[in-house]
């Protein structure tokens, strides 16, 4: 299977960060998809399929929270895997983003964490679409 | 919370965000590269974090993000992006360790500032080969006096 990959962020360069460590990663990757915020994001996810979200938490516009809240209530979107890619250490609000079914990655990370998180995701360690 | 705790979490980031290469503390402005996040904390507590690099650093930061091939300077706009984002992980993996994981912080969007000196409650600064990192970490007892020594540029949010 080759993942159709969503990666959020509103800095370019973090957005080209990700998307090298995903390249890096192993992962079958087809096609890579950027958004600058989750607005932007929930377009892209409407136009085309995507499988895997990889989701930065403060951004302008509709954050990170936010964005997830919106996937998780969308019939068609809801079941889509999404790991969040932050510099977020708040365990409240990590729990909260992990019981909306979201992965969950710290910034700065290594491309085998991406991995790790994919497969946790897939094997239903983490989560899982409410 | 020790300088060395600071130190060690700004040395991770630069490390592993950036592959920089840090070698311990320096001595030492930083400038020429000044950035600041604003955060708001548990209560209305509020504060800054600001990122100072100097040239080697600022521009080593925005090659290795960017993946440029070596003898390929990055622009001076990469640079300015480069270093808000490298100030926006060092705020967000300074923030617990000064105050513990236990709490929700919103980060602003990173600007680029001026001030001289780096001046804030707690400044440390870390030696890399490339360069060198300071950073000033505030919270809400200073704010009066660092909102005065800082000058942010209009219309530059990173």
């Amino acid at each position: 299977m080759a993942f159709t990959v969503l990666v959020v962020d509103d800095n370019r360069m973090m957005r080209g960060m990700v998307s090298r460590a995903v390249g890096m990663s192993g992962l079958s990757i087809g096609t890579m998809l950027e958004a600058g915020d989750g607005k932007q994001a929930l377009v892209a996810m409407r136009a085309e399929w995507v499988d895997l979200v990889l989701l930065d938490i403060n951004m302008p516009v509709m954050d990170g929270e936010e964005f997830l809240s919106q996937v998780r209530a969308d019939p068609v979107l809801r079941a889509t895997m999404v790991i969040v890619v932050s510099t977020e250490s708040s365990q409240p609000r990590i729990a909260r983003l992990k019981l909306m079914g979201a992965g969950f990655i710290h910034k700065p990370f290594r491309p085998e964490q991406l991995v790790a998180a994919v497969n946790d995701l897939m094997a239903g360690k983490i989560g899982g679409a409410p | 919370m020790s300088d060395d705790d600071y130190l060690l979490a700004i040395a991770g980031v630069a490390e592993n965000l950036a592959f920089l290469m840090p070698t311990g503390a320096a001595e030492g402005d930083a400038e020429p590269w000044l950035v600041q996040v604003q955060w708001v904390g548990p209560d209305g507590t509020r504060g800054r974090i600001i990122v100072a690099l100097d040239q080697g650093a600022a521009e080593a930061t925005a090659a290795n993000l960017l993946g440029l091939p070596p003898g390929d300077p990055p622009s001076n706009q990469d640079v300015s992006e480069a270093c808000g984002e490298l100030a926006n992980v060092i705020a967000g993996n300074l923030l617990p360790v000064k105050y513990g994981d236990d709490h929700e912080f919103h980060l602003h969007p990173p600007q680029l500032v001026a001030v001289a000196p780096l001046a804030g409650r707690t400044v440390v600064r870390l030696a890399l080969v490339e360069g060198v990192i300071g950073v000033a970490i505030d919270g809400d007892a200073d704010n009066s006096r660092i909102l005065k020594a800082v000058r942010v540029s209009p219309g530059q949010h990173l």
